[in-house]
């Protein structure tokens, strides 16, 4: 039970300064009872050590600054190197779940923005083309109306030019007759 | 008198054949102006519609990513690792 124990147990620690996440303040002892550890399902392949010492992570993090800079993984009867908040595998990986669900949600926030304004772009596209349909329309009907129907003064202009024209044939034939 | 009636009939004429050909030439002119406008915005319409479909894709790939991460088992040394990472 007690190395159970040992291996599903997990320290997360944020700083305080530097975290998402602002606690308050725990440390564990040599001999800290730790009961909710017995319930994590997730599994745990760290490897088991007796030695009561922090195992720091020594990859993309180690040229922090501080140990405290980091999240440590402890066991139980491990002294923690700096104060913080200990969380259970289980819930570290609800943790992790949320925290990519976050920017799940974030990237596709900024995915609808993207899709939303390509959207209202070509619905004022579409809206100016409809707006020029619209206009080439009435054009075109002006120019029905026109083709069909005269307007006052061109009935006037032919009128007249139906009277010059008879008048000038009129003196043509007179002065033929002479 | 009639070369005075042929010359009225050839201006008029004239006169009629030329406002009758400008306003096929404006005509003409707007349309192909339009034409050019319309293809501007069919052009526009298709390049949204190819950024809407590829933001479709990459939708559906944010959800895949993140189920695919739900669903991985991961062990204690992963999760230290995520949050170290975490900015």
């Amino acid at each position: 039970m007690q190395k159970k124990l040992l291996t599903s147990t997990i320290l997360l620690t944020f700083l305080i300064n530097s975290s998402k996440i602002y606690a308050y303040s725990a440390t564990v002892g040599n001999n800290t009872p730790i009961d909710r550890m017995s319930s994590i399902n997730i599994p745990i392949t760290a490897p088991v050590s007796p030695i009561p010492t922090p195992t720091l992570m020594d990859d993309a993090s180690s040229n922090l600054a501080s140990p405290a800079d980091q999240v440590v993984q402890v066991q139980a009867g491990n002294i923690a190197p700096f104060g913080g908040i200990l969380f259970a595998g289980e819930k570290a990986n609800s943790l992790r779940l949320k925290v990519l669900e976050l920017d799940k949600y974030k990237k596709l926030s900024d995915s609808y923005s993207m899709s939303l304004s390509a959207l209202s772009s070509n619905y004022e596209s579409l809206d100016r083309k409809t707006r020029m349909l619209e206009k080439q329309n009435i054009k075109l009907a002006d120019a029905v109306e026109d083709a069909s129907s005269m307007s006052v003064w061109k009935k006037i202009g032919y009128f007249a030019l139906g009277i010059g024209v008879t008048v000038l044939g009129g003196l043509a034939v007179k002065n033929a007759g002479k | 008198m009639q070369y005075i009636l042929t010359i009225l009939a050839v201006v008029f004429g004239g006169l009629f054949y030329k406002i009758k050909k400008n306003r096929v030439n404006t005509a003409v002119l707007e349309q192909e102006k339009m034409k050019t406008v319309f293809n501007e915005i069919d052009k526009n319409i298709n390049k949204n519609k190819e950024l809407l479909s590829t933001e479709e894709q990459k939708r559906q790939k944010i959800a895949e990513e993140f189920d695919a991460d739900a669903k991985k088992v991961v062990n204690i040394n992963d999760i230290v690792d995520f949050f170290n990472k975490l900015k």
